[in-house]
């Protein structure tokens, strides 16, 4: 072994590489910017879509309430516009039959909105109402629905709602929060009709609230999340900065015709085939360190929202991440960048041009990234025999490592056999690159 | 200071299975002639070549280059050749200078060594303008030189070159051509393959044709001329592939 050799390759694959454009956008414009932006892009939208819905007025048409209700509804401060039944019923007849085929429905259902058309209608002609912004959403109150001696579970009022449809779906919450107040005061006012005290009629509706609180450490709460996407996105990372060096460096010689030049000095194959698994080896951890930092800085800006409005876990990424967990996962990650580069080299060096190799990595991203979603399934625990299985045992290693807290002991027996079980794959895909570079075959395919 | 004995190379592919692309080839080329090596598209041109500069194991025989089997020491034999073909690029993000420093170092030079042998062909070649600037920006003439210049960079006494005028315009090619001549006057053993035949009768001293993979003919260029009674090579090379008599 030449160690002269080895780095003269290194260094000049690595030169080369760092000036292609394509290697530097997926290697460090991907994670850096593109993801930050993404996910600063999707929750800011997000956040301005709800605010906005929020502020504007939901229209819903309102059937059979009481005259309170109504003005329950319209003086509610979540901002709710009753629609009157002539605006509703001339915006049904103003849709286009062709795209609201459920508009015929209409005459049906004007003589007699509560059972003039059968449940299966009824939903289509009010998807039709909603899409074709009638209403945001329709509040359906029975005539009997209050004071009256039946069953309870019987009586219902009905919101019909499109929860694909991010306007109805906001409607829809306000209405069932008024529906929900008003509800309760008529308890409350039916109680003291009973007889009851103020005190006592408290007492009687809402006799205890209750409460909880989550105990789980900090680590545990931010691991869970960034314990499931981590192993994903940093496995995709790797594939991704080492994709383009992997061609570059093998089908784009030959499609050059630079292969021949190297070939006819006196490199030889093992120096050569050493110097660029060792450039495509950087780039992919170069990729790793990069993305992590940024998908660290992006978390630590809150941009990370979870949760339903209104549930009690709206969370936003608090990364309380135990640092010895980076470390290990970082460890983890030496080998894994090194199996990976391995076979993409090892595969794209059978590809005549970078077309051609780009064709014959797809599948292998899919290899790839398909058992490294292992770590999203709940209930998944890396065992002594998962450390053996190939890109999954990474994923449950990095898994493990992110969701130990601080002060608890690494799992280091399993570990240690996902780093040892990874680096002997990393060595015999090593080797299968260097024997392709050895193969006439492989080298001079025509 | 070259000499090649009983060469095979076999290639396998689905229409023809398994045949010889270069079979039992036997020649010499001492230091100093050109050996120009002529043939039809197919014949083993490039084959052979490449057998030559290691990037292809000979099935069986072997030759011997500026003293070194290429079975027994590829390295060494690798090291004292210069190889540029028609097809041979450059890494395009690289600027002319670091691909000479690249090769250069690659032959076992320091760094010092390679920039004399740099300030040399910049002048030899005329390339002072043009070297600090990436490779994607040059123009045919201008990479051509800096092939030239990457092939040169270690001074071998063997060179091969395999149709090393491919694609070239007149004033380039003739650079080629003067590179060829000026190697011959240095000493070196020099094998090309072309098929220009007036190139060939410009420079070469020996001729062998090669048909499917055998030598058909190997003489002098001087013989073969007094032999067929012409001086054009085009219509010597024609008769020897028919198998013509004079
Ligand atoms: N890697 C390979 N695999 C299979 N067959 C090959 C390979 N390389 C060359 N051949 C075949 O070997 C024969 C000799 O090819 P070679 O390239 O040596 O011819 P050549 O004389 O250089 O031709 P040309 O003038 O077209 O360059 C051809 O039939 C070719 O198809
Ligand atoms: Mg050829």
């Amino acid at each position: 072994m030449n160690l002269r050799q080895v780095k003269l390759v290194y260094c000049k694959e690595l030169k080369d590489i760092l000036r292609d454009r394509r290697t530097l956008r997926l290697m460090i414009l991907v994670p850096v910017v593109l993801y930050p932006l993404m996910s600063i892009g999707i929750s800011s939208l997000m956040m301005s879509m709800i605010k906005k819905q929020e502020g504007k007025a939901a229209p819903i048409l309102v059937l059979g309430a009481s005259s309170e209700l109504r003005a329950a509804l319209e003086s509610s401060e979540r901002k709710i516009e009753l629609v009157p039944m002539d605006v509703f019923i001339a915006t049904v007849e103003a849709l286009d039959p062709e795209e609201y085929p459920a508009r015929i429905h209409l005459d049906a259902w004007r003589a007699d909105p509560y059972s003039g058309l059968s449940d299966s209608v009824q939903t289509r002609f009010y998807y039709a109402c909603v899409k074709g912004r009638a209403a945001d959403c329709i509040l359906e109150i029975p005539p009997n629905l209050i004071g009256s001696a039946e069953d309870p579970d019987s009586l219902h009022a009905r919101i019909f709602y499109d929860e694909q449809e991010f306007r109805s779906d906001a409607a829809e919450s306000k209405v069932r929060a008024v529906l929900r107040d008003w509800r309760d005061t008529l308890s409350m006012t039916m109680l003291r009709e009973a007889g009851m005290d103020d005190g006592a009629a408290r007492r009687a509706f809402k006799p205890f609230w209750i409460s909880n609180r989550d105990v789980a450490p900090a680590e545990k709460k931010t691991g869970f999340m960034l314990a499931m996407m981590l192993p994903y996105m940093i496995i995709l990372m790797v594939m991704l900065g080492a994709m383009y060096p992997a061609i570059e460096l093998t089908a784009g010689e030959k499609e050059r015709g630079t292969l021949e030049t190297i070939l006819a000095s006196p490199a030889g194959r093992t120096e050569i085939t050493l110097g660029k698994f060792l450039c495509v080896f950087t780039a992919a951890i170069a990729t790793v360190i990069l993305g992590s930092f940024s998908m660290t800085f992006t978390s630590s800006l809150g941009m990370f929202q979870f949760g339903n409005e209104g549930s009690a876990d709206v969370g936003t990424f608090n990364l309380a991440v135990n640092p010895s967990s980076l470390i290990v996962v970082v460890l983890l990650m030496l080998p894994t960048g090194a199996l990976l580069s391995a076979l993409l080299l090892s595969i794209s060096v059978m590809a005549r041009s970078f077309k051609e190799a780009q064709g014959y990595i797809t599948p292998l991203m899919f290899l790839v990234i398909i058992p490294s979603m292992i770590a999203f399934m709940p209930g998944i625990e890396l065992t002594a025999g998962l450390a053996w299985v190939p890109v999954a045992n990474i994923a449950l290693g990095v898994k493990a490592a992110m969701l130990t807290a601080k002060g608890e002991a690494f799992p280091w027996a399993v570990l240690g056999m996902v780093f040892l079980s990874t680096m002997i794959y990393a060595s015999f895909a090593l080797f299968l690159v260097r024997q392709m570079f050895n193969k006439e075959s492989v080298l001079f395919r025509t | 200071m070259i000499e090649v004995r009983a060469l095979t190379k076999s290639f396998r592919d689905k229409k023809r299975g398994t045949f010889r692309a270069v079979d039992e080839l036997s020649f010499d080329c001492p230091g100093g002639p050109v050996f120009g090596l002529l043939g039809l598209n197919g014949a083993g041109k490039t084959t052979t070549l490449r057998v030559l500069a290691t990037m292809l194991k000979p099935d069986s025989g072997t030759a011997k280059l500026a003293g070194f089997d290429l079975l027994d020491d590829p390295e060494s034999v690798r090291r004292k050749i210069g190889f540029l073909t028609g097809n041979t690029g450059l890494y395009l993000r690289l600027t002319g200078r670091e691909i000479l420093h690249y090769f250069g170092q690659l032959e076992g030079m320091t760094r010092k060594a390679v920039d004399a042998r740099i300030t040399i062909f910049s002048q030899l070649l005329d390339m002072e303008s043009f070297l600090d600037t990436r490779v994607d920006k040059y123009s045919t003439g201008m990479k051509q030189k800096v092939s030239i210049a990457r092939t040169l960079i270690h001074d071998p006494p063997v060179l091969i070159l395999d149709e090393p005028t491919l694609g070239l315009d007149v004033v380039t090619s003739r650079a080629i051509v003067e590179f060829i001549r000026a190697a011959k006057t240095d000493g070196k053993a020099v094998i090309f393959s072309t098929h220009h035949m007036h190139e060939a009768a410009r420079l070469c001293d020996t001729i062998g044709v090669i048909h499917e993979g055998r030598m058909k003919r190997l003489a002098t260029l001087a013989d073969l001329k007094r032999e067929y009674a012409t001086e054009d090579l085009d219509t010597i090379f024609l008769r020897i592939i028919a198998d013509g008599r004079p």
